[in-house]
Order: structure tokens, then sequence, then C-alpha cells
């Protein structure tokens, strides 16, 4: 695990494009959904700029890959790192360990602002016109 | 371009002019209904019994509308409190946190387990069970006293009594409406990077509204009849006791209870147009009524109703009718 382990950074940057730092950075990750192990240890990484497929069999884990990364199923080990900041967990050092503290649902919501994601079944709001999907992030949750 | 109307040969070379499968059945049935009908009308309006001379004076009668007014007040306030307290309870009740959850279920176990009559004897007896109230710490100082019966009134009473109890019903009611929307619409708003009040207040609760606003529209009706309970507090100057009064004392009951119920009638009427027009609105975007106003389009039999937005984009031609034909599989 590399040394400089990024903590919960300012969220509202814009996406730097001069680095060299990779896009979305998966460590070991592991999700288990009680009993059931669907990720032993997934390690990803998708470089910035690149177009990443995940390519599998139905029940493979791809979803699950997918909102892992976007914290939307809260990881069982492991490390998500998405534009150099941890998704989810604070890293607080004391005497010497490090512990994971989780994230206020308000910072994690800033987190997934800035993460783009289109669902497999859509999940459009039916209840607002086609613009008004469009705009809801830029409008409602940027803030 | 010739509009149909203006051609004035038939299109159609040989057209049909098909006659219709004869169906006497319906014919005789739809006869026999309107002559019982007509039979109960001019029965309910001959009868000399009914003293319709009566019900027509005091319909209009100033004690009588008042007690509309104030039946009025009872059913929107009670109401409007009930509402704010069933979407709390509700939400409460899907809360992660267990306090809440069983508060809110004990809340709505005992409510909606005991009759409202009694409750609202409770109530009006609340002055001489707690005969003061006080603001302070828990178990602790006091700072401000109030003796009960200047504080809840009867007419207080009558309303906490209707609003509390009928919170626990529409709680069950607005719990079924947030389930009724789909996870994946929480997910979509959570990737977004809303917070989650946000989720509730513009993504699930206006949703929730389509399944939510029928049964309280329902629920708005019944607590209009219910407010004739709250002599039980006693709370003197609603529409059922004012009527009832007038009747005992002209010793003409029959005719004062028709007054009641016609008023009772037209304002369950009302509320029924209203109700239509609030379903509608928050049907918009699943095809239900909006769809057929929009097929019509924007001044369709003849510019019934304002066009709302989606009725104007979708009249400009710039997309098509249903956006999700064509990507969902």
């Amino acid at each position: 695990m590399s040394t400089t382990a990024p903590t919960g950074g300012p969220t509202d940057r814009p996406v730097d494009l001069s680095t060299s730092r990779p896009m979305v950075e998966v460590r070991g990750l592991h999700k288990m959904f009680g009993d059931l192990h669907v990720l032993k240890g997934v390690d990803l990484e998708v470089p910035r700029g690149s177009v990443c497929v995940v390519l599998g069999p139905s029940g493979s884990g791809k979803s699950t890959l997918l909102r892992c990364v976007n914290e939307l199923e809260e990881i069982t080990g492991g490390r998500v790192v998405v534009d150099g900041e941890l998704m989810g967990y604070r890293e607080v050092e004391r005497n010497g360990r490090t512990r994971l503290h989780r994230l206020h649902p308000r910072v994690v919501a800033r987190q997934r602002s800035r993460i783009g994601m289109v669902f497999q079944r859509f999940n459009l709001f039916p209840h607002m016109t086609a613009l008004e999907n469009v705009m809801e992030r830029r409008c409602r949750c940027a803030g | 371009m010739s509009r149909p109307d203006v051609v004035d040969h038939d299109p159609v070379p040989d057209r049909i002019h098909a006659v219709p499968v004869p169906r006497p059945g319906r014919w005789i049935s739809a006869v026999v209904l309107l002559v019982l009908a007509v039979m109960a009308v001019h029965g309910l309006v001959t009868n000399e019994n009914f003293r319709w001379d009566v019900v027509w004076l005091y319909l209009r009668d100033v004690v009588v509308i008042r007690g509309v007014g104030w039946t009025l007040v009872l059913t929107f306030g009670s109401m409007v409190i009930a509402i704010v307290l069933a979407v709390a309870l509700a939400v409460m009740r899907r809360s992660d946190n267990p306090v809440m959850r069983s508060v809110s279920w004990g809340y709505i176990w005992f409510f909606r387990g005991t009759p409202i009559y009694t409750q609202l004897v409770f109530w009006g007896l609340l002055a001489v069970l707690y005969p003061r109230l006080s603001l302070g710490i828990p178990f602790g100082p006091e700072f401000f006293e109030f003796r009960t019966q200047d504080v809840i009134t009867a007419f207080w009473a009558a309303m906490l009594g209707l609003a509390l109890n009928e919170a626990a019903y529409l709680a069950e009611i607005v719990r079924a409406g947030l389930g009724s929307v789909d996870t994946g619409q929480t997910e979509a708003a959570k990737a977004l990077g809303m917070k989650d009040s946000k989720i509730l207040t513009r993504v699930v609760l206006p949703q929730a509204m389509r399944v939510i606003v029928p049964p309280t529209g329902n629920e708005t009706i019944s607590m209009l009849k219910t407010t004739s309970l709250v002599l039980a507090v006693p709370f003197t100057l609603d529409l059922t006791y004012a009527t009832g009064a007038i009747g005992n004392r002209t010793f003409l009951p029959i005719p004062l209870l028709i007054v009641a119920a016609l008023w009772y009638l037209l304002i369950t009427s009302i509320l029924m147009v209203g109700q239509h027009y609030v379903e509608r609105y928050y049907g918009r975007g699943f095809g239900d009524q909006s769809a057929g106003a929009r097929r019509r389009g924007p001044g369709g039999r003849g510019g019934r109703r304002k066009p709302n937005r989606q009725d104007l984009i979708a009249a400009s031609g710039t997309t098509k009718d249903d956006p999700f034909m064509e990507v969902t599989p």
C-alpha cells in the first residue's frame, strides 16, 4: 500500500489533467453480502483519460464493483481511491496505528457528486422532464 | 394542405356502415334501472314527511352556515396537522434508528387501536386529568405554567384529537407511498451526490405522492364526516351539532338531518373535484391521466386547462412522445 495515503481532501476542485495519478484506483477490494463473498480482492487501476471495459458473465460482480467505486455499497475490505481521494473513509493515525473513520454522509454525497454513473435500468426521475433530469446534478447537488 | 372537414367527397370509396349487433338486454336493464331511479327521486321529493320547505329554510340559516364553517376549519386544520405529523412518522418508521422506529410504531399502534370517540372524550377531559401544563426541564425546574383549560379549549381539543388520530392512519399511507418508489431512484439520487434529506424531498416524496394522494383525498372526505363526533369533547359549533340542536328545538329532527346531509354532500363533491386535479398533477411522468392530456396537446378540447411545461415541450415537436420506448429493452 502506498505511503502517501490520501485523506478526505477538498472535493470541489476541478479534475486535474496534468498529473499522471490514476483516475480510479481499487486495491484489494472485498465485498461480502452476508456470507456471500462477491468480490475477493479486486485490484484495478484506471489511468486518467482512458476508457476501461469490465467484462464478465452475469453475476460475476461487475455492477457490484462499480457500485463500490461510487460508495453505493459499503465495501467490506480494501481501498477505493478516486482522483487521489479515498472514498467513504478518512484515515486517522493514532499511536502508530491507522484506523478508518467513516465519512459523514454529507461528505460522501459530495464525493459521489463528482462521479457520473449510468445505471443498468437508467433510473431517470420520471416526475421531471428530460432537461430537468440532465440539469439535476449541476443545479442541486454541486453546491 | 387540405383539412379533413374541407374535403367534400369521402376518401374511403367503400366505407362500411354496418348495423350494430342488437343488444336488447342492455336496453331492458337500462330502462329498468332508470325507472327505479326516477321512482326513488320521486318518492323522496313528494314525501310530505321530509318537510322540504323546512329543509330549504334552514339550508341557508346563519347558524347552519356557521356550522359548515367550523366543520371546514376542523376538517382542514386537522388534516394539515395530520399530514405533517404523518410524514414525520412515516420517515421515522423507515429510519435506521431503532428508537425512532419503535416510537413511530407505538404511536400508530395506540392511535389506530383506540376508538376516535374515546380519544376525543379524553382530549375533552385533559383539563381535568392534567389541570396545569408547564414548560421546563424534564424532571427539573419549570419556567412557564398554564392552566390547561386556558390553552386547550374545546376547539383545540377537538382539532388535536382528530389530527392525532388521523396522523396514525395517514402515516401508514405515506409509508406505503414511500415504499412504492423504486430503490433505484434513491440510488440514482445518491450517485448524483444528493444528501439524504434532499433525496427524500426532491426525488422520493414527489413520486410517492402519486400513491399517497388518492387515499389521502379519501381520508379528507372521511374526516369531513368524522368531525361530527366532536360533540364527544364537547365542541358544539360544528354542522352536525348545530343542525341537531335546531332540530331538537323545533321538534323537526328529520329535515334538519337532511340539511346537514346536503351540506356534507356539497362539500364532498367540491373535495372530489379538487382531488381530481391534485391527482392529475402528481400523476405526471407516469403516463396515466397526464399522458392522455399530452396526446391531446395544449389547447386540445377547447383549451380546458393551462398547458404545463411538459405539454409545451411535447407540443414543440422536438421530442418523441415516449422517450423511454427506444432505450428500454
